[in-house]
């Protein structure tokens, strides 16, 4: 942890010094008479292509070319730097131009995506732990069904030891969606626990109409109640944690390109310089 | 209390690389063998039947469930195949997001580029105000072009552009030019200050030898000597360099930061306070064009008058209240200085005069010179006015005449034992007959070639009717009959009145007030002219002519008669005010009016009295120009070099100004004071 923690540190001041020599580099470029805004613009372009190049990176993997971890700190980095850069590349003034506004916005929302993603890749990990053992999100399907499973043979199995169906019948109009179905898209967004404890509230409230055998399958459907939840929760965090990538990528392919353009606007219609 | 979670993992390798997803894996049934790489299902059997005697059995592993509870067909097939419909992976289906978003990017920026709408997309940012109403009313498509050559090509032409290292170079400005032409010269419109590289290099360098101040920022290390970079001088600046255009109707345009100036001038600048240099002789570069003493006129003059010296009942504002006005003659001297330029011509200016002639020693040498007045006859006497010098010069005899007896001759000279002298005048004598009959029968006509043989250039008509401005055309005739054929004499009359002949004034160069009258005197054999009042058009042309002859220092007699015209006590004492200047060509000017600044070409400083004035505490503006009492200015002006001169105003210090302009208060930049763009340094005042 203190590695870690000393890392971010050190990391964080070259990123500063990096940035302020970019700045001095700029302020006296000034003085020259000579256009800044080609050197922020030129830096700022690459530093976009290598953040892209980490997208490429993860699809060789058979290449030497660094591990994963050491590229995303690499992303992490400079695209703190970008912003900086970006800040010199506009100045004071926000963009007043259709294209060039549109560039911007761009750009601010790809490092907003950039900024979401550190967090959700940060918070999400942690918020799984809490509900259990690692799930593999590809796997969250076969679990479900087998969940689903169980609890269909455990109400089986009360009806046939206990002869009576208050139990089926409740699984039946309260818990057969709920094990059988994803939960809904508000869930995805915002996963909360409301479901699960308003299903076990009117299970609990179940519980002295039931008889002994069907009291000890409703203690096994508690538990797979539980359970369901813990998969839609993973289902849907994990979901998130792989969808904000949808976004990022998205907007830094359509940067990219339109960046490339703006740079040769600028210097098809650069007034000239010294 | 929650369900444990199955080991599920341990026995299904996921493979979230692959495009495709068995579709049985949303029911937790994905098949092990999974989809084709060309997401097809590839339909396969969970197990081969093994055959036992006549029997078909499952031979499913038992890692994958053990026997089946269908079991084999009776013809030995698996009983258990899996069919589905894969699906595509996440990582798939991002993918095709990220293609179709990429693709779109592209569509869209394609369309952009050709549609007719490009322009105005493309567009940094609106037009300052000045440039957005011209373009107003052109057609959408032709506005980008206006400016940018750039504009009349597709993406594909800037990225042949681009490739070419064409971009970047300073064409543009030659759109720019095509309008701004008038105001910057567009032969040195990129260059620093539009300037000749050359031009600025004698700048530099007059300020390295000279110790006129300090040098404008050029560190001593950039002392010029042979490159332009040896001169830290950059030799092209774009236009849009400095002028960033696409900011906004109201953005500045001609504003700069101090950084721009820095990048030639690299002297540290940091402060007007710490790092501007001292004004030095600035602005008392030069003597007034009309030369004043304050200090006596503030101690003396109007001392004795009992009147106050308020140097705002002469300095007046201008419209724009940036520069100070001199207040007119009548306004500010008149009422002193008309009564003295009164008196100087009483008696009216002799243009034309008859000498007395010793007619006996002129016959004793058998030069006899005809029919002379016999009131003209005696010992030789009479000086002849300038004005007629000039005239006679126009006759070669007598400009050999002259030239015997030297330019200032007066006939009280001449001495009668002098056979040469004895000649000469006799030549004159005759020359004035000539001069007589000559305007007499040709009028103006005679002046104007005789004006034109003397000064070595073509002298005007309208010249010659100022200087003769309301004399009537038989005067001549009249003064030759009376005087020359002794026929009788009147006593003369002023002729003509000044406002009847003012049309003939208005024709000269300068605008001067109306002719005045002219008298003929039969006492003195002289035609006189006298002036009505200040800025007499007779006087001044008289003058002006002889100023504008190119190579008057060349020419003695000519030289001489300017030099007696105005002398302080020549008639009218016009340059006793109105300052003559030598200028670069060797020309005189005469300072008819006092310094316009308004008409001032543009130079590298600049000041506006305005938003000074309205200060308190530099109302008074002995404040900042303080009067000398102990200069002696007279002498500044007994020669034509208006910048070998003592200044009768102690120098300004920058330290009068540092106190407000700061940073934080009046602004220290160095547009503050200072022009980029100025005019043809040879037209500054200055220098």
């Amino acid at each position: 942890m203190r590695t870690r923690y000393f890392r971010r540190i050190r990391n964080s001041i070259l990123l500063l010094l990096v940035i302020a020599g970019i700045a001095l580099w700029v302020r006296a470029q000034g003085r020259t008479l000579n256009s800044s805004a080609f050197t922020t613009g030129y830096l700022l372009l690459a530093a976009v292509l290598f953040l892209a190049l980490y997208n490429v990176r993860k699809k060789l993997p058979f290449l030497p070319l660094g591990s994963s971890a050491a590229w995303l700190q690499w992303h992490l980095y400079v695209g703190m730097g970008t912003v900086g850069i970006f800040a010199l590349h506009l100045g004071p003034t926000w963009p007043r131009g259709v294209l060039d506004t549109l560039l911007a916005a761009l750009y601010l929302l790809t490092v907003a995506s950039g900024i979401l993603g550190l967090y959700l890749t940060r918070a999400i990990p942690a918020q799984l732990a809490r509900v259990g053992k690692e799930i593999i999100y590809e796997q969250i399907p076969a679990f479900r069904r087998q969940v689903q499973r169980r609890a269909g043979e455990v109400v089986l199995e009360s009806v046939a030891t206990s002869g009576a169906t208050t139990l089926a019948d409740f699984y039946i109009a309260r818990l057969y969606d709920f094990f059988g179905r994803s939960r809904e898209w508000l869930y995805l967004v915002r996963p909360t626990t409301a479901r699960r404890r308003s299903l076990m509230r009117e299970m609990q409230d179940l519980r002295r109409y039931l008889s002994e055998a069907e009291q000890t399958a409703m203690e096994r459907l508690f538990a797979l109640v539980r359970r369901k939840d813990d998969l839609d929760f993973h289902d849907a965090r994990q979901k998130l944690l792989k969808t904000w990538l949808f976004v990022h990528i998205g907007l830094t392919y359509a940067l990219v390109l339109l960046g490339f353009l703006h740079g040769l606007l600028a210097h098809a219609f650069h007034g000239g310089a010294a | 209390m929650r369900e444990p979670a199955p080991d599920y993992s341990s026995r299904h390798y996921e493979r979230p690389n692959q495009a495709w997803v068995c579709g049985l894996s949303s029911a937790g049934q994905a098949c092990p063998a999974g989809p084709t790489a060309r997401g097809e299902c590839p339909a396969l059997a969970e197990c081969v039947p093994a055959r036992d005697g006549d029997r078909w059995k499952c031979n499913r592993s038992a890692l994958r469930g053990g026997e089946c509870a269908e079991g084999p067909t009776p013809e030995g097939g698996c009983g258990r195949i899996n069919r589905c419909q894969p699906t595509r992976s996440l990582r798939a289906i991002r993918g095709r997001f990220v293609t179709a978003c990429t693709l779109l990017a592209t569509a869209g920026l394609l369309i952009l580029l050709s549609a007719d709408w490009r322009d105005n997309v493309i567009s940094p940012g609106p037009l300052a105000r000045q440039h957005a109403q011209l373009l107003e009313s052109n057609p959408m498509e032709t506005d980008c072009a206006a400016c940018h050559a750039a504009a009349e090509h597709n993406a594909a032409g800037w990225a042949a552009s681009f490739a070419a290292g064409h971009s970047g170079r300073p064409d543009q400005s030659q759109r720019c030019m095509e309008c701004h032409d008038e105001t910057i010269a567009t032969e040195f419109a990129i260059a620093a200050h539009s300037q000749p590289l050359e031009k600025l290099r004698q700048i530099t360098q007059r300020h390295f030898e000279n110790d006129d101040g300090e040098p404008p920022g050029l560190p001593r290390r950039d002392k010029p000597a042979g490159s332009p970079s040896a001169t830290g001088i950059v030799e092209e600046v774009a236009c849009a360099t400095c002028h960033r255009e696409h900011r906004g109707a109201e953005f500045d345009l001609t504003a700069m930061n101090d950084d721009a100036c820095q990048s030639c001038h690299r002297q540290r600048y940091e402060s007007f306070a710490t790092d501007h240099p001292d004004f030095g002789s600035w602005p008392y570069k030069r003597r007034t064009q009309i030369a004043f003493n304050h200090a006596t006129h503030s101690a003396k003059h109007f001392a004795e008058r009992k009147q106050a010296f308020d140097c705002r009942s002469c300095h007046l504002d201008d419209a724009t209240k940036e520069v100070q006005l001199l207040a007119s003659y009548d306004a500010a001297c008149a009422a002193c200085h008309d009564e003295k330029i009164a008196t100087s011509v009483a008696n009216g200016v002799p243009i034309i005069v008859l000498p007395t002639l010793d007619i006996d020693a002129l016959k004793a040498a058998g030069r006899e010179p005809g029919p002379w007045p016999e009131e003209a006859s005696g010992d030789f006497d009479g000086r002849l006015p300038p004005m007629m010098k000039l005239l006679l010069a126009g006759d070669p005899a007598a400009a050999r005449a002259i030239a015997t007896l030297g330019p200032d001759f007066d006939f009280i000279d001449v001495e009668p034992d002098d056979g040469l002298q004895l000649e000469a005048a006799a030549a004159l004598a005759a020359a004035i007959k000539r001069l007589f009959v000559d305007i007499s029968q040709s009028g103006r006509n005679a002046v104007r070639e005789r004006l034109s043989t003397v000064l070595g250039r073509d002298v005007s008509e309208a010249h010659v009717n100022l200087l003769f401005a309301g004399l009537p055309a038989d005067a001549m005739r009249g003064a030759a009959k009376n005087w020359l054929s002794q026929t009788g004499k009147g006593d003369g009359d002023w002729l003509t009145v000044a406002r009847g002949a003012s049309s003939s004034a208005r024709q000269g160069p300068h605008d001067f007030d109306p002719a005045g009258a002219w008298q003929r005197d039969d006492a003195t054999f002289s035609l006189r002219y006298r002036p009505l009042a200040h800025a007499d058009p007779v006087l001044a042309g008289w003058l002006e002519i002889l100023a504008a002859t190119p190579d008057l220092s060349e020419r003695p007699l000519a030289l001489a008669m300017f030099k007696e015209l105005s002398k302080p006590s020549a008639p009218g004492q016009c340059v006793s005010c109105h300052s003559v200047d030598r200028g670069a060509s060797g020309q005189l000017k005469i300072h008819w009016l006092a310094y316009d600044r308004t008409a001032e070409p543009r130079g590298l400083t600049k000041f506006s009295h305005g938003p000074h004035l309205v200060l308190p505490q530099l109302a008074d503006c002995t404040n900042c120009h303080s009067i000398k009492d102990s200069a002696d200015t007279a002498e500044s002006y007994t020669h034509w070099n208006p910048h070998e001169f003592v200044s009768e105003f102690a120098p300004l210090s920058k330290q009068s100004c540092v106190e407000c302009h700061t940073a934080k208060a009046a602004g220290e930049s160095c547009q503050k004071c200072h022009n980029y763009h100025v005019d043809a340094i040879e037209s500054w005042r200055l220098r």
